[in-house]
């Protein structure tokens, strides 16, 4: 077959394949200014679906007509493999839902967001707004418990002062959150110490006496102990807490106190009507949960009580497909341009010998 | 600018000063000074390297410095095994490209430790970062042969290695399955992290655009062979300078800095 197509023809469609490929890196130089979002309408336009398309045709005809593609391995490896992430990439594209609907009735939202409360379930998937519904699941995810985890030895604690209309606050002053961290501010103002860092801030009353502790029992409420001393030799204590900043105010000064999560955990049950048997799974971070077609992942939480999660939803039509792509691709490019590439010769002679 | 006056900064800073002493020692002519110096230069890199990893308690690939700190540590091994296996030469550039490299970690990116967010504790981090930073010099190594063959047609001195248009080629057949191995456990990584096998960042945009250059780089010495030795080497730095842009975007574009802005 392929020496009945003329030899000028197959070398144009190389030069073809050439110009596709640069004209790709255009128009992702083009999408790297846009931004992701902007890059992403730009990519699933309709011209951007034809361009992929051709794209696509453009290599499997590649490798019907060039003999050498198919005859080496390595070769024949790389192009399939980029095939096939082209198709599994147009298959999971939002047109490529929109058709699977309208030719085949599968019904499923590309991508979503859920809000999940903790100790409810919820069966909704939003749009990023949380505005509109994008789509009912078949089944509901119950939110057990929700976690967060700090790093609590890279915490920093920020200080700030309101000016005197009220309207205007600046920094101006920032230390380690650790005890003994002393912060001299001007001329007006007390000193600052940490005297204390708490994991989870917890006051408790008995016999009409308030006690502070640092609870070990499960749960976070980070918070900081302060001592101020005014110039006046007054001194005062204070507590700053990470989750309720509106609580951190001492006269002018305003706190905050910055901890970075190092994980959060949203303790998950997949609750399906009538179904006796359920799944769960602790999804964090890295680790989402695969159920009913979608992939629910650790997207964000709620910042001030930690009751509720934020769950990303990615439907996982298309995916295996481009990971086939993925390991075919890998794999051809290290078989050519390695052990038939530039490794040859040397193993070559190391099986001669 | 900074100076870092810790134990850190010294020791990039000694790295730095051998490989430069390494490199015009070389260009001297006195090959076995140069090449102990080249030795010694890149054991100050490991150790430079290693004290970082136990100083942070992590690989330390999280940040640019961190990232120039490891490139720094991979010019020797890759002299050596160019030479031994591609028969690719040109220490003396490898040298000026080891102090080049531990440049930006001495004195330009910040050595302040981080913490790893939640996105980077995934057993993909090494790997994915790894396999990026060695095809990173591989390609840096092919474009100084590129560079070499615009300006010095006659190739090589020593006969028994490849001329520089040959060489630019074997280096970017090492460096692109190592590359495109990059992309696609970045790509995995996000799909686990972020729920998007692909997510249009601009930072992942940019190593779509390096993977895109030097697939076309490959495509069109298919094409011609070596025709167009120039252009072929024109390609190869362009390569470089794609390369340079993706490191570097988080930094030259806070605009777009996406869900890569962790790395600056």
């Amino acid at each position: 077959m392929t020496r009945d197509i003329p030899k000028k023809l197959r070398w144009f469609l190389a030069r073809i394949v050439l110009l596709w490929i640069m004209a790709l890196a255009v128009l992702a130089v083009i999408g790297a200014f846009r931004g992701a979002t902007r890059a992403r309408e730009l990519f699933n336009s309709f011209p951007m679906q034809i361009f992929w398309l051709v794209f696509t045709l453009l290599l499997t005809v590649g490798m019907l007509v060039f003999a050498r593609l198919r005859q080496k391995v390595g070769l024949l490896l790389i192009h399939a493999g980029c095939v096939l992430v082209l198709v599994g990439g147009m298959w999971g594209s939002d047109l490529g839902h929109q058709l699977q609907k309208q030719f085949w009735g599968i019904d499923k939202v590309p991508q979503g967001y859920m809000v999940v409360l903790e100790g409810k379930k919820a069966d909704k998937i939003m749009s990023g707004d949380f505005r509109k519904e994008l789509a009912q699941l078949p089944f509901s995810l119950r939110l057990h418990d929700f976690r967060l985890e700090y790093y609590h030895e890279q915490g920093k604690l920020l200080v700030y002062r309101q000016d005197k209309s009220g309207s205007q606050i600046d920094m101006i002053g920032k230390i380690p959150a650790r005890p003994g961290e002393v912060l001299q501010l001007d001329q007006g103002l007390p000193s600052l110490k940490v005297l204390r860092q708490f994991h989870n801030f917890r006051i408790t009353t008995e016999n009409g006496s308030r006690t502070i502790t640092d609870d070990a029992q499960a749960g976070e409420n980070p918070a900081l102990e302060l001592e101020l001393t005014w110039p006046d030799g007054n001194l005062q204590k204070s507590y700053v807490f990470e989750r309720f900043p509106k609580f951190n105010q001492v006269g002018p000064l305003h706190f905050r106190y910055i901890l970075m999560p190092k994980d959060y955990f949203s303790d998950l049950e997949v609750e399906v009507a009538g179904a006796p048997r359920t799944v769960r799974k602790m999804v964090e971070v890295n680790h989402p949960l695969h159920y009913g077609g979608y992939y629910f992942y650790q997207s964000d939480y709620d910042h001030q009580g930690g009751t509720y999660t934020v769950l990303s939803v990615t439907s996982d039509t298309g995916l295996g497909i481009v990971f086939g792509g993925y390991f075919l691709l890998c794999l051809g490019t290290f078989w050519h341009f390695w052990f038939s590439g530039i490794f040859k010769p040397r193993l070559q002679r190391i099986n001669s010998d | 600018m900074e100076i870092k006056w810790t134990i850190q900064g010294g020791i990039i800073y000694a790295a730095l000063a051998t490989y430069l002493l390494a490199f015009v020692i070389a260009v001297l002519q006195r090959g076995k000074p140069a090449k102990a110096l080249y030795i010694i230069g890149f054991l100050l890199a490991v150790v430079s390297f290693i004290y970082r990893w136990l100083h942070v308690r992590h690989v330390p690939m999280q940040n640019l410095f961190e990232v120039f700190v490891t490139m720094g540590m991979l010019i020797y091994p890759l002299s050596v095994f160019s030479r031994k296996y591609l028969r690719v030469g040109v220490e003396a550039s490898d040298m000026l490209l080891g102090a080049v490299v531990l440049f930006p970690a001495g004195f330009i990116f910040s050595a302040e430790p981080q913490t790893l967010p939640p996105a980077l504790q995934c057993w993909l981090f090494a790997p994915h970062v790894a396999v990026y930073i060695i095809s990173y010099v591989i390609m840096a190594k092919a474009a100084v042969q590129a560079i070499g063959q615009l300006s010095l047609p006659s190739g090589p001195r020593d006969s028994s290695l490849v001329d520089y248009e040959m060489a630019t080629y074997h280096m970017i057949c090492l460096g692109f399955p190592l590359m495109t191995l990059g992309l696609v456990f970045g790509s995995w990584w996000g799909h686990l992290a972020w729920g998007d096998w692909w997510g249009w960042d601009p930072k992942e945009l940019w190593s779509l655009v390096t993977w895109l250059v030097y697939l076309g780089y490959l495509h069109f010495r298919y094409i011609y062979g070596r025709k167009y030795k120039r252009i072929n080497s024109i390609w190869a730095i362009v390569g470089l300078l794609a390369i340079l842009i993706t490191l570097l975007w988080v930094n030259l574009a806070k605009l777009f800095s996406g869900l890569h802005s962790y790395a600056t």
